[in-house]
């Protein structure tokens, strides 16, 4: 288990490489010179020429690359084309919104998925099943920019349940309140796409043999059910929960602008608007830093349910 | 006469396919008396381990009785409710160890886990597991696992196939069950294996005064283990006779060509195998399901079905050569 997260911690390493070489090169193809496009209109020649010679544009890529590497490496994002704002600074006052969207609208798909699987899988064979795998499969489809227009339409237009827009004041309940729409809008998809998969990963595993010789035991059904086979069922749900929170950061874009609610989405939307290209690198670095390491903790809790790599 | 512990009365079963219900077990009659070995043996398809997990309620949805009683301890188990089946019947009276040991244990829970799971429910959950814990080092060290404490910890793909089936063993005989039904342990196996398996397995039913319900495809294996035979050809009892008896003087030509493949069975010169197949769930042929493949067959054997009747004390056979 050690010598498989060290490696896979080391894989992460060429992975974030990629990306960083891959946002360096942005000031390269987009049209213009670097240093103006760096600086926005604000850009005078003095500054141009400071600039070009602090980040190494002068000199061959390579050189500028391993400077824009050291740079990053001590937390230096650049700032801003608008009024010289750290990058850094703008981004760490709002991936929190980001991070707590993000992680309540896949603890509402796990939680919301996982029952509908179950229920699913227990009723086999039923109307209700049958009704059930409607919902999955109308939720499954359905994208997060219309889920999110429609809960707005519904719950805060029609019933005024919820507020529409905004994060409320900053207190718990005004917070957990404005965070119900956004996070359920996030959370559709993926709920019905785990109730699918627990649905058909739960009747997969109760087709097994080892199902037979525990209910022949005489352990009881519900025990088969939720120990025995969730467990063995949970597997390929714990690897998709890693790649759904990579998509439902993506997803989080469109929440973000459909609730006007602040995040790193709607930070890269707006700064692509602007032009402010420091500003969307640093964003997309983090976004995609936080892709990674989402894929990391799936990698390694899949790693732990399976006793073949964990005793490895 | 020894105490009967299990009655089947006329049982048949269907699987759904397609829609359509098709018969796997017809007219099926069959006693177990107490501490025996009975052996069902058949080819591959005939329906052994349908006819086991009828018994233990363990059929798919898709399938289901048709007709037809099973009387265990002189109680009608058919109409038990899930929920009574399974406290009175399942892991007490009753336990199977299934065809292939490598996909018999949980592959993500430890065996000690599975092990005490089956002791806890067994005890009506009155005991901890911790309790368990020493019942449960005892009976695998019984089954011969050599440090049980160590292995209690592993997990199932730690253990070679015949291990595993040792495990089994233990788990099933746990429950000091009246009856096991064994559906082809040792198939899996290699020789050598299989000759310890079956050792340990004469040992525990001695100890345990356990009665068996032994599924094989072969005759050779339960020649030495079984008291009493019974031979299944599609979804049918053909013939049912003493161990002895039925070696010495096979009544039905399916039981004759089944020993006639046999290596040590010396009555023909060469080894035989039984032309054609098992028929198709799809279409049992009308009349003796054996007929196609019956080298004695005649004009009757394709237009009525022959009926299981005693030949001779305690030897019974469904074919008409037996009644002109
Ligand atoms: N779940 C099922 N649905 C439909 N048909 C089935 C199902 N299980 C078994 N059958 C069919 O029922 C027949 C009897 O199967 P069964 O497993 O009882 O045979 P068997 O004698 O145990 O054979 P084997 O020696 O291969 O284990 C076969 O023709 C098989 O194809
Ligand atoms: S009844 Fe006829 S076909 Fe069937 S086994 Fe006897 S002789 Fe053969
Ligand atoms: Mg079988």
């Amino acid at each position: 288990m050690f010598i498989y997260i060290t490696k896979r911690l080391l894989w992460v390493i060429p992975t974030i490489l990629t990306v960083l070489l891959v946002l360096f090169s942005l000031s390269y193809l987009l049209p213009g010179d670097p240093a103006d496009i760096i600086l926005g209109p604000r850009a005078t020649p003095e500054m141009a020429a400071e600039l070009e010679s602090r980040l190494g544009l002068d000199k061959p890529w390579y050189q500028s690359y391993l400077i824009y590497l050291q740079n990053i490496i001590k937390g230096d994002l650049g700032s801003s084309i608008f009024k010289d704002r750290s990058v850094l600074k703008v981004i760490l006052n709002v991936l929190p919104y980001t991070v707590i969207l993000t992680l309540a609208g896949m603890g509402l798909a796990v939680f919301n998925g996982i029952s509908i699987g179950l229920l699913a899988a227990n009723y086999n064979n039923s109307y209700f099943e049958k009704f059930l795998t409607m919902i999955s499969f109308i939720t499954a489809s359905t994208p997060t920019y219309i889920a999110g227009v429609l809960l707005i339409v519904i719950f805060s237009v029609n019933f005024n349940l919820l507020p529409s827009i905004g994060i409320g004041d900053g207190g718990l309940l005004e917070t957990i309140h404005h965070l119900i729409g956004p996070a359920l809008a996030l959370s559709v998809g993926w709920t019905g796409y785990i109730a699918r998969l627990t649905r058909s990963s739960m009747l997969e595993t109760l087709d097994q043999e080892f199902i037979q010789t525990e209910k022949s035991f005489g352990i009881p059904r519900y025990y088969i059910l939720y120990k025995y086979a969730l467990k063995k069922a949970i597997k390929p749900i714990i690897t998709v929960i890693g790649l759904g929170i990579g998509r439902l950061l993506g997803g989080a874009v469109f929440v973000e602008v459909i609730f006007n609610r602040p995040g790193l989405g709607r930070l890269i939307v707006d700064s692509v608007n602007e032009r402010d290209l420091p500003m969307v690198r640093g964003g997309v670095l983090v976004a995609a830093l936080l892709f990674i390491i989402a894929n990391l903790i799936a990698d390694i809790s899949y790693a732990y349910f399976d006793p073949r790599i964990r005793q490895k | 006469m020894p105490e009967k512990i299990l009655k089947i009365d006329d049982l048949a079963v269907e699987y759904k396919n397609k829609g359509k219900y098709l018969r796997v077990l017809q007219g099926i009659n069959l006693e177990l008396k107490k501490e025996e070995i009975l052996a069902l043996v058949g080819e591959s398809g005939s329906g052994k381990s349908t006819l086991g997990k009828t018994i233990l309620r363990l059929l798919p949805d898709s399938a289901r009785i048709k007709q037809g009683k099973i009387i265990f301890k002189d109680q009608d188990i058919c109409s038990l409710s899930e929920k009574d089946f399974n406290d009175q019947i399942r892991g007490q009276e009753m336990a199977m160890v299934i065809q292939n040991p490598q996909n018999a244990l949980n592959p993500v829970f430890k065996v000690g886990t599975q092990i005490l799971d089956v002791l806890y429910f067994k005890s009506k959950k009155q005991k901890s597991r911790k309790e368990l814990k020493k019942e449960a080092v005892e009976i695998l060290k019984k089954v011969g696992i050599s440090d049980p404490e160590y292995r209690f910890g592993e997990y199932p793909h730690q253990f070679s196939g015949g291990m595993k089936q040792r495990v089994m063993l233990a788990m099933a005989f746990i429950s000091n069950p009246s009856l096991l039904i064994a559906d082809e342990p040792t198939t899996a196996l290699d020789l050598t294996v299989e000759a310890q398996i079956l050792n340990l397995l004469s040992n525990l039913v001695e100890e345990y005064q356990t009665s068996i319900l032994y599924i094989s495809h072969d005759l050779g294996v339960v020649a030495g283990l079984s008291d009493r035979i019974a031979v299944m050809y599609a979804g049918r009892i053909v013939e049912v006779a003493q161990t002895r008896e039925l070696f010495a003087e096979p009544n039905h030509p399916y039981t004759e060509a089944l020993l006639n493949c046999l290596p040590d069975y010396q009555k023909t010169e060469e080894l035989q195998t039984i032309p054609g197949q098992v028929p198709d769930l799809n279409n049992y042929p009308t009349g003796c399901n054996f007929h196609p493949r019956c080298s004695y067959s005649f004009a009757r054997c394709r237009q009525e079905e022959p009926r299981l009747e005693e030949i001779d004390s305690e030897h019974f056979s469904a074919c008409f050569l037996n009644d002109p």
